[in-house]
This record gives C-alpha cells, structure tokens and sequence, in this order.
C-alpha cells in the first residue's frame, strides 16, 4: 500500500462477495487510479478483468461496479455522482448508467472510491457502508416495497437521517423486469441496461453509503474551490440558464418545433400541446421545493405538487425532460399532472422511463391498429392518451403479469415474440434496449450512438447532438448528411465517457478545459484535452473489446424498421437514414479505429491507447 | 423610402435557450420581418439577429461569428440545412430554434 496520499481519491476499492458475506479492502495505486480515473473507466477496467466471456448477466460470477471518480465528494458542484457498470439484461453486454445524488460523495467519505459486488447472497440483504467497513443486513422484511418505502424504511431502521445515501431495487427488479433501475435519494436513477434487474439476481436490495469522515486529499484544495465556484458560474449560465431556470423540460418545446420531440411512438410529429407541458409550464402551474443533489448550485431538480386537472393534490419529484417525453408527447397525453404521476409511479416500481414509456406507446399504437385487442391486453383500453389504463399496464408490467409478462423483457424482445406488424412499428435497437426520450431521425448522430455504443445507451454525444467546435474542431453543417453525422461522433467520442469517470454530473462540466484543470487541481495530473479524450477513449475500447468477446452481432447495431424509419410530417418529414446506414456503421468503424467488416478494434488501435494486454483477446482474423 | 416591391415580409419565430421568444413579451407572438428582396435567407438571418442584442446572445456564437451549431431553421415549417441558402419569399414562415442541451 501506498504511503504517499493518492490525492483526489479515498485510496481503496471495496470488493464485496455477497455469496460468503465477506469484504476485502484493495488498495488504489496511483497508476491505476491515473490510467483508469473512476466511475466508468475503473468500472470497466474491472468488468473486463472480474467477469470472464460467457458468464450471463444474472449469473452470480456476473459483477458490478459503483464508482466515483477523484472529483466525487470535493467541492465541484453535483459531485455525488456515480456509475454503475456490469453485464447487463438489455444488451446482454456491457452497460454503464449514472445517479445523481449524495451516493459517490458519501461513499469516499466512508472511505472507498467504488465497489466491486460478486457472488449472491442466499437471502435478501442490504448493505452498509461506514468508516472502511461493511454490514450485511437481512433485506427479507423489504422485500416488495417500492423504491421510496425501501428508502424510508432503511433510513428509519438505521436512524440515519440525511447522513446517508440509499439506492435500491423496486419490485420490478424483484419480479424479473429486466430494465429495472438503481433508485435512491428520494429519485435518482441509474436507469439503463438494467443494473437494477443485476442486484435482484444478486438477492441485493439496497446500498447504504454513510457519511463519514474519511479525509479524501485534494492536491490543491484552495485552487479546487476556486476552479469550483468558477465552473459553476458557468453551469448556471450555460444557454441562458435554460436548465437552472427551467429544468431539463425546460428544452420540450424547442425539440418540438426541431421535430425532435417523440410523439406517438413516431406515428407523427405534430403535438400542439407542447407548451402545456414544458419546464416552463411545470414551474409556473406546480408548487415547488428544491431538491439539490450534493454540492450542487444549479438546483435544476425540485419536488412538486401537482396544483390543477386531475392529479391535483399529488406530490412527486418534479418530471425531468425524458419523464415529460415519455408520458406526455410519446403515449399520446396532455395533462402535466399526469406525467408527474406516471413519472413518479415508474420511479418507485424501479424501471427505466424511457423503456416503460416506449413499451406504453407500443401497446397504444397495436391497439389503435388492431394489432392488440381487449383480449391481448388483459381488458385494458389502451387508446391514446388513456393515463388511467397506462397506470395500470405499467403495474402490470412491474409484477409480470398478463400483458406485463410479454413487455417486461423490454419493447424488443416484446415485439420480436409477437413479430409482424407489432414488430415493425416498435421503436428499439436492435442490441436490445430502446432510444432515450427523443426523436432521433431528427437527430442521426444520437442515433448512431444509440445503436453502436459500447455502454448500451449514449456513449459519444448528449443532448443537442455533438458539437465537435467545443473540442476545436470544424461544427456540423448538416446533421443529416451521412459522413458528418459519423464523424462528428467520431470527433467528440471519449470526452463523455471521461467525464463518467470523474464522480460529477453532466450538467456541471459545461466547460471541458475548466473541468479538466478541476481534475489537475484536485489529483496533481496534468492532463490536456488530448489526454482526457484519449481516457475516455481507452475505455470506449475496452469495453468494445469485452462486447465483442460476448460474440456482439455486429447486424445488430442498427435500429428497428420503425426507430430507423423516416418522419412523415414535421420539420424532418421524409429524412431517411436507412439506405446510409451500413455505409455509417462501416465509416464510423474505420473512424473508431475497429476493423469496418468484422467491428474488432484493430491491433495497432490497442496499442495507441495501451491496451497491448487485450490483443492476445483479438480472433486470429484481426491480429 | 425603399420602394415596397423591392421588399418582401414573413414570419420569424424564435425559440432561443429559454424558450419561445416574443416580440411583445408575450408567448405565442411572431416577429413580422421585412427582408430586402432576393435576400439570402441564412445571411439576412444573421444579420437580423445581430442588430439585436437581446436575441443575438441566444442565437449567435461572438467568437466564431456565426451561429451556434445547434441552431435549427425551419423554412415552411422543413428543416434548412446550412448547406442550403435559399433566398425569402413574400409570406416565408421562418423558425430559429435553439436546440439546447438538457433534452
């Protein structure tokens, strides 16, 4: 063990085996946390390491990471943040997911910078952490509580107050939905490829991170604050202030008029109610009360009592853009009170929002057609908009029951069972997951991201699209041209993937130079844009590496007939991706530096970013 | 007086980063706007915003002088590409959308 302080970390991985009920610190070296950073980066350096090819993601030899990163827990706004990676349920590969919170602070300062689970417990069990040490707590009295009771229940138990962070499993995790969540502090999700559905097959109920007084170093704390309180600054600023003002919703009205918002499952574009259901509608119609996560000065999230329509008088969190998205706009409906509760319902039953939503739309739109009747959907009416009947096929859905059982593998294993027509109208990738809450034939890079990405959601772009500028180099003329689409991600691709690394929301690292001297400040590294680029960019392919070791289908890096189909009104109206794709999937692995017939990175592509030790992993074809 | 024939008027709409924009601080409000015939529409744009302190900050990137790369038009309610710079007609509907980040 190092003597020197490895500054920017707690200095210790926890590995936890819950099949023994044992713990064991692992020391950090200082190359490792410099080459592999945190959150996804060491996640996936230890996925790749920890589970062998083969091993199915609800196997107990199956792991997973939570990690924060060596600006968790400091003074940089919104640094609780953590990843959770592991083989997941949805692509059967590699999967990685961010919360927000209180979790990743809390955890340094109890002592580790991430966890490393293996093994199954025999009876359901929640875990402690406190001061460098673990408790296995029998979780059977849980079992079946919702998110947010698991999380009162756990609070009250430990007299914990809000000394600590828990993140849970809901029922649908329990009940074998496999795009079940990790759901804590009153909200936060880590929502995609499943990670909730892994605790469940790991009988893991919940994670208690207490907050205690593990002394994390920072190599400059003083210039750390001050690059803080300036980063910040800017956080607020960004667009106007868009997000701090308004809230993640606060963007629907703008993808609307960019035919970018989703509606009716991509039946159309045309949905005048848009401004009813805004982020600027939202905080003008609801009662509101902040709700930061830790460190955080933008305060975009807040709870919210619903003051008019039908809901009046229920209080939730306040619906992020996706939340709106996907059950205003995609299932046809435009009451705002009813996506806080459909939003919030989704939350505590611990399944992804987006998933759900698409999976609701689906069925509405069979139903419409004729596709599905009464008789398919356990009596339900499933018309458009019909929020009371949606409630309850989202129940269903949660307990795998009737209807519930066919959706809750997901829109593309549902649609794949049923096939013909009902498959040719779904919306997903076809790796297995659906798209996030927007309409990405208006967007083909996200797209491209979506359906080739090695984390099982976005991987190389966030919300807008790339904007290669940011990073010097030359901005996207034409979203819709093939080329540009592909090399735009191919540009920016590894700037995301660090920032996973780091411990610290999206929303506070709207200045990459900025961030990037933040991490100088706090570890002592001395890293540029390049270096950064290039870490996330290790980790990119590493983790393509692992999936392509899984025997990843290649085919399938493509969307569904619908998902990959052009708009028929709207602004985008007749924009077809389909006949470039296979062209786009070949260029954007050449771009990446992976063999354009077979997806492999190439040899000399391992070497660039030291990855030599992988190369003996490559088929003979490609070495 | 530019004489009325060499002028045409459409319809601007603007969603900068905080949402719809009006001309008289009210929502749902267009901007009639009076272009000079045979007008670029991608140079008037520019131009038009710029005069205009209060919109330019949403639209406008002042370091490279052009706007933002996450700028949407929309000509008749399509989607303009920067590729393509046709030139205003008399009764245009033109939208500058901002497509921020958080969506």
């Amino acid at each position: 063990m190092s003597s020197e302080p490895i500054y920017g970390y707690a200095g210790n991985l926890l590995r936890i085996d819950l099949s023994h009920e044992r713990f064991e610190k692992i020391p950090l070296s200082p190359d490792f946390a410099e080459k592999f950073v945190g959150g996804s980066g060491i996640g996936a350096k230890l996925l790749y390491d920890e589970v062998s090819p083969k091993v199915r993601w609800s196997d107990p030899e199956n792991s997973v990471v939570i990690c924060s990163g060596p600006l968790g827990g400091s003074s940089v706004s919104g640094s609780g943040t953590f990843s959770a990676v592991s083989k997941g349920p949805m692509t059967e590969h590699a999967g990685t997911s961010q919360a927000n919170g209180f979790f990743g602070a809390y955890l340094k300062l109890a002592g580790f910078d991430g966890i490393l689970i293996q093994g199954k417990a025999r009876r359901p069990r929640y875990l402690v952490i406190h001061d460098g040490k673990v408790e296995f707590v029998d979780a059977s009295h849980l079992s079946g509580l919702d998110t947010l009771e698991t999380e009162d229940r756990i609070r009250t138990e430990g007299n914990y107050g809000r000394r600590a962070s828990i993140f849970c499993i809901g029922p649908a995790a329990e009940n074998g939905v496999r795009f079940a969540i990790l759901c804590g502090d009153e909200g936060h999700v880590a929502s995609k490829n499943g990670m909730g559905a892994v605790f469940a097959s790991k009988n893991l109920k919940a994670l208690v991170a207490v907050r205690g007084s593990h002394p994390v170093p920072f190599y400059k704390e003083a210039l750390l604050k001050d690059l803080a309180e300036q980063l910040l600054e800017k956080a607020i600023n960004y667009k106007g202030g868009v997000i701090h003002h308004w809230g993640t919703a606060g963007v629907l009205s703008n993808l609307y008029v960019a035919g970018q918002l989703p509606v009716k499952n991509y039946t159309t574009n045309v949905f005048p109610a848009h401004e009813k259901l805004n982020g600027q509608a939202i905080r003008k119609t609801m009662h509101l009360r902040p709700k930061p996560c830790w460190r955080c000065g933008i305060r975009h999230m807040h709870f919210v009592k619903v003051l008019e329509g039908p809901y009046a008088g229920y209080e939730g969190e306040e619906p992020e853009y996706e939340c709106v998205a996907a059950f205003g706009p995609l299932i046809g409906q435009e009451d705002v009170g009813a996506i806080v509760m459909l939003s919030n319902l989704v939350d505590r039953l611990g399944m992804d929002v987006n998933e759900t939503g698409w999976a609701v739309a689906w069925v509405m739109e069979c139903y419409e057609r004729k596709i599905f009747t009464k008789k398919d959907t356990d009596g339900l009416e499933m018309n458009w908009g019909n929020v009371e009947e949606a409630k309850r096929l989202i129940q269903k859905i949660a307990r795998r029951e009737g209807m519930g059982e066919l959706l809750g593998d997901g829109v593309m294993r549902a649609a794949e069972r049923i096939g013909g027509e009902a498959r040719d109208c779904a919306v997903y990738t076809q790796r297995g997951a659906t798209p996030r809450g927007h309409d990405h034939r208006a967007r083909w890079s996200e797209m491209m991201d979506t359906c080739l990405s090695t984390t099982g959601s976005l991987e190389a772009t966030s919300g807008g699209g790339p904007r290669p500028e940011i990073f010097g180099f030359n901005p996207v003329q034409d979203p819709f041209d093939p080329k540009e689409a592909v090399d735009s991600n191919v540009l920016v691709n590894g700037y995301r993937i660090f920032e996973e690394s780091l411990g610290i929301c999206y929303f506070n690292t709207v200045d990459p130079m900025l961030t990037i001297d933040c991490v100088n400040a706090a570890t002592g590294w001395a890293l540029d844009l390049r270096a950064a680029i290039n870490t996330g960019l290790r980790t990119i392919h590493r983790l393509r590496m692992f999936n392509m070791r899984e025997n990843q289908d290649i085919r399938r890096e493509s969307p569904s007939k619908r998902y990959g189909s052009a708009p028929l009104d709207g602004p985008c109206a007749g924009k077809d991706v389909s006949p470039y794709w296979e062209e786009m999937r070949q260029r954007y692995y050449r771009g990446m530096g992976w063999d354009d017939q077979t997806g492999w990175p190439l040899p000399e592509t391992l070497r660039k970013f030291q990855l030599e030790e992988l190369i003996s992993d490559l088929p003979q074809e490609v070495r | 007086m530019k004489d009325k024939e060499e002028e045409v008027e459409f319809d601007l709409v603007l969603y900068g980063w905080t949402g719809e924009l009006s001309p008289d601080d009210h929502r749902g409000g267009k901007y009639r706007v009076v272009a000079p015939k045979d007008s670029l529409l991608w140079n008037f744009l520019a131009d038009w915003v710029r005069k205009r302190p209060e919109i330019e900050d949403h639209f406008f990137d002042p370091d490279r002088e052009d706007f933002w790369s996450d700028v949407f038009v929309t000509l008749n309610g399509r989607y303009l590409s920067r590729n393509e710079n046709p030139r205003v007609s008399q009764g245009d509907s033109v939208a500058l959308i901002r497509v921020a980040e958080g969506g």
